[in-house]
């Protein structure tokens, strides 16, 4: 069982807080890392793969101080980076071998060969790396974050640019991967991880604002419809917040969420959750 | 082409250069108006117009009066007067010579006959021409800026790339472009175009403001040019203006074929720095051949077509390319310009969308070492470089300056006979050498005017010859006694090649030296650049600080640079210890240094060359590891620009310490200062980038 102890850890940017006295434990599951753009999931991913060093607090392995860890915590660590271009002239076989080579596995060639064929990759083996469409690309990163089967697997938006089918493969290989492990998995999109994650952490201006899991999220939030004209919704209650807005035939039909009850209630989505937690002007509206 | 034109001359930097020339031609002009060289030349021109108009310019002219320029080590009027003197002698001396030949019954041949009355007509024609001296000094100025101006025209050129082709690339905008509708050889050429016309603005805003200038200074235009600086060997009829006019033209040539062969580089590596840096080293290694290889040698060819030297056709009248070989090179480059410039439209038509070459490295990497150099070497092309500088240093081997008059050549063959420690036996032999030299010639004297009038007889004659023969060497043989002599009285006691030595590490110049310097430098730069934007600024940074091998990698990292700084200055300081084994072989190193260094010092030549070849390998070392450091906060050309800039004021200013400093300037400083300072810091640095740059712990 492994054990990532995230104990109030700051990052200050300039005047700026990346990170601001973030406390979370994760163990062995699927982590979603939810939160818009600037949130600060890519500064914590950062911070736990020791890319960058945190301004307060401190994270502990399995009890022990990362920093003091060193090398053996980069051991046990398997990270892939938001990109999606790697401009290289090296093959999909060899960029493997560097990485295992950078990782210190000796005789990867089994274990290169494994992640190819898991990852549908062989055929791509001897193509450059330039060559790659994005959904490649992704699944040649998250073979090299794989190589050195790590304990603690941190994806940044594995799935940012692909198409609906190249997701559901991947979160089909990450589901599969996730074993025995620490799975952190970043991302805006609530696809991502409503089908494959144990929990999900919504993060918003460098806080964590909840770590729950799926359903604990969904029953949270009702979500209601209205033939009635938002203006007219909101002035009886000001405690709406703004799904959607759709016109049929001329006649509007409202989504919201709202505290209140109201007599249309419809199945709540993790779109309307995302909205819920993180839409600053659904409350302004 | 209007729009892309109007996208470059819109841009300030380019308007601002246009200014900066005018500018620099004015301040050129006022500074030799004002200069006291002009005013004194203008006096002594005066005096020369006259005594030739009073047809004083005979044999027996008194040149002596000029030779006040001597004392004031004013060597270049001196010598300009002294050419001007020379060429009327020698034109009226070939019209007496050419009409005794015309009257010789030797030369009656039709052929000869015909040939000499049109040889003839020449020198009459050019004595006709309009006769005066002038003050060339205002001409001769320009020509001795015409490189910074053309360096300057084309850091505009390369500004212009920039806006016209290179930021398209960058940001994509080229696939737009050709999904525009518009063909791409017409786009390709409307850039060109632009380029051309920004390039030849620029040229023309030169040529005006000099012609103006000289116009001002009332500089006789029409005046035929060999009778400005005394280019006494040219014989062609070009006045001052169509000289200007073919400098003109050289320049625009020059800089596009520049810009378009740095075109083609950037089209096929798509870096910006190292397209630069290929050509800033082709640059650099041609001036150096150019001025290093010998008109004998078989690259002699390379003198006429050299880049740098074509900057300075104008300033650059002594050797090959004299006056006659610039049509030469005018024709040439045009020939080149046009090959290149199509390959470059080739390239940039029929290529798709990327133009980058894509070849499919599948490497099986097993080790750090295998993977940074791959990466370097494969992936940021630093292979080129390397072969780019291999090339030069081949072509600098087998172009050695040989020795090459009959002088020469015997004076060196002496000198052979006597290398070596001087000791009595040494002293006395040459004593007793030289004694039998002055027998040689008592004996000569005294049958030398009976040999003049013929009047020697069988044996005498013989004798007379075999004595000519022996007294042939006798010169040679006084130049190497003096050396020596001037040895034993400084108290030395070892006699080698000083002048090759001098040739080898290029200790007479400064210049050349810090051009050499600057020949391992810049691809040590870029190395280091290369590996510090691979640690800290490429898509494999993640991976890399992410990965239990990060202090290998980090260490194996800085181990190539220094590897990379040995073998630059080992490949450059190496060919040229070849070459100079080749042409010039010492009988031994072991030899003191203050021979051919003018330093008191007991150091030996060996010694001397291993701290001179350490210091530079530890400087590049230094300012390589700077990079690396650099590279840590700020990109790669960002971080090669600073190092180069502190390279700069830290080479310049031991420099000036030393020159201020009594005979020991070289190896004291090297040894005592560059070496010691260089290795701290190196330690320093090193330790410093084994150390996370955020935390400041050392990486493990």
């Amino acid at each position: 069982m492994n054990k990532l102890e995230i104990l109030h850890v700051s990052k200050q940017y300039g005047k700026v807080k990346g990170l601001d006295d973030i406390s979370i434990t994760l163990s062995d599951g699927i982590y979603g890392l939810l939160g818009p753009n600037g949130a600060g999931k890519t500064s914590l991913i950062k911070v736990i793969s020791g890319l960058t060093e945190y301004t307060e607090g401190s994270i502990l392995y399995n009890g022990k101080d990362i920093c003091l860890l060193e090398a053996e915590y980069r051991n046990l660590l398997g990270y892939m980076p938001q990109q999606q271009k790697i401009d290289s002239q090296y093959t999909v076989y060899s960029f493997l071998r560097y990485i295992a080579v950078l990782k210190g596995i000796r005789k990867p060639d089994d274990r290169i060969s494994h992640l190819l064929d898991r990852l549908h990759l062989h055929e791509y083996k001897s193509r450059p790396l330039s060559s790659l469409s994005g959904g490649m690309i992704q699944r040649v990163l998250i073979a090299q974050s794989l190589l050195n089967n790590p304990k603690i697997l941190l994806l940044d938006e594995p799935t940012a640019g692909l198409d609906p089918v190249e997701r559901r493969n991947l979160r089909e290989v990450i589901s599969s991967i996730s074993r025995n492990r620490i799975v952190l998995l970043a991302t805006h999109m609530m696809s991502d991880v409503e089908f494959i994650s144990d929990r999900i952490l919504l993060m918003k201006s460098g806080k964590i604002l909840t770590d729950s899991t799926q359903q604990e999220l969904l029953s949270r939030t009702r979500v209601y419809i209205s033939d009635k004209p938002y203006e007219e919704l909101l002035k009886k209650d000001n405690t709406i917040r703004l799904v959607n807005i759709a016109y049929f035939n001329g006649v509007p039909r409202v989504r919201f969420i709202s505290e209140n009850e109201y007599p249309d209630q419809v199945p709540t989505t993790m779109d309307d959750v995302y909205l819920d937690w993180m839409d600053d002007s659904c409350i302004q509206n | 082409m209007y729009t892309e034109l109007k996208k470059v001359l819109d841009k300030n930097i380019i308007q601002l250069s246009a200014v900066l020339i005018i500018f620099l031609s004015a301040l050129q002009c006022l500074y030799t108006v004002r200069s006291d060289h002009y005013h004194a030349c203008s006096n002594d021109i005066v005096r020369l117009n006259e005594d030739y108009k009073n047809g004083a310019l005979t044999e027996n002219y008194d040149i002596n009066s000029y030779l006040q320029y001597m004392e004031s080590d004013d060597f270049y009027i001196a010598g300009v007067i002294e050419e001007k003197v020379k060429f009327f002698r020698n034109a009226e001396n070939k019209e007496i010579n050419i009409r005794q030949k015309l009257s010789s019954s030797l030369f009656s041949d039709e052929d000869d006959q015909r040939k000499l009355k049109r040889d003839l007509k020449y020198v009459q024609y050019n004595r006709s021409l309009h006769v005066v001296f002038t003050n060339d000094l205002l001409l001769t100025s320009y020509f001795y800026l015409d490189p910074f101006y053309c360096g300057f025209i084309l850091m505009a050129g390369l500004v212009s790339l920039r806006y016209l082709f290179i930021s398209d690339y960058e940001s994509d905008l080229i696939k737009l472009y050709k999904t525009a509708g518009k063909e791409p050889a017409e786009l390709c050429i409307d850039k060109i175009s632009a380029l051309a016309v920004t390039v030849i603005l620029l040229c023309s805003v030169k040529l005006l403001s000099q012609l103006l200038l000289l116009k001002l200074t009332a500089f006789p235009l029409n005046l035929p040019l060999q009778m400005v600086s005394g280019f006494s060997e040219y014989y062609g009829m070009q006045d001052v203006f169509q000289y200007l006019l073919i400098c003109w033209a050289n320049g625009i040539l020059t800089v596009m074929l520049i810009l378009i062969v740095f075109l083609i580089i950037y089209l096929l590596t798509k870096n910006l720095a190292l397209s630069a840096m290929i050509c800033g080293i082709a640059m650099v290694a041609e001036f150096l051949m150019n001025r290093m290889i010998s008109s004998a040698s078989g690259f002699a060819y390379l003198k006429n077509y050299n880049v740098i030297h074509l900057l300075e056709t104008a300033g650059n009248t002594n050797g090959t390319n004299s006056f006659i070989s610039i049509f030469m090179t005018l024709s040439c480059l045009t020939f080149v310009y046009i090959c290149f410039l199509l390959i470059m439209i080739g390239i940039y038509t029929y290529s798709k969308d990327s133009i980058k070459i894509q070849i499919p490295v599948n490497f099986r990497f097993s080790s750090l070492i295998q993977c940074i150099w791959a990466d370097i070497f494969i992936e940021r092309k630093f292979i080129l470089i390397l072969v780019l500088l291999g090339m030069y240093i081949i072509t600098d081997i087998r172009s050695y300056h040989r020795t090459e008059t009959a002088f020469d050549r015997s004076v060196e063959q002496m000198r052979e006979k006597y290398y070596g420690e001087i000791n009595e036996n040494k002293l006395a032999a040459l004593e007793e050498k030289k004694a039998e030299y002055e027998a040689l010639k008592d004996e000569q004297a005294s049958m030398q005017d009976r040999f003049i009038r013929n009047a020697l007889s069988e044996q005498e004659q013989a004798r007379f010859d075999e004595i000519s023969m022996l007294v042939k060497d006798s010169e040679a043989f006084e130049a190497v006694y003096g050396e020596i002599r001037t040895i034993v009285d400084n108290h030395g006691t070892y006699y080698l090649n000083a002048e090759g030595i001098r040739l080898l590490l290029q200790t007479d110049s400064q210049w050349y030296r810090t051009l050499i310097f600057l020949l391992i430098l810049m691809p040590s730069l870029l190395f280091a650049g290369m590996a510090g934007r691979n640690l800290y600024h490429s898509s494999f940074t993640d991976f890399i600080f992410t990965s239990s091998k990060l202090k290998s990698f980090l260490k194996t990292s800085i181990t190539y640079v220094f590897i990379n700084s040995f073998i630059m200055s080992i490949l450059v300081y190496g060919g040229r210890v070849l070459k100079f084994n080749d042409y010039n072989p010492f009988s031994s190193a072991d030899g003191p240094v203050n021979l051919f260094l003018n330093v008191d010092s007991a150091f030996t030549l060996k010694t001397y060359l291993f701290i001179y070849i350490t210091a530079v390998f530890l400087v590049v070392s230094l300012f390589s590891l700077v990079t690396v450091f650099f590279s840590r906060y700020y990109h790669m050309i960002q971080s090669i620009l600073m190092t180069s800039a502190i390279a700069f004021f830290v080479y310049v200013l031991p420099f000036g310490i030393m020159k201020a400093l009594t005979p020991d300037r070289e190896c004291c400083t090297l040894l005592f200062i560059m070496i010691p300072v260089s290795c701290v810091l190196i330690v320093i640095i090193y330790y410093r980038l084994l150390h996370d740059k955020e935390t400041g712990r050392r990486v493990k």
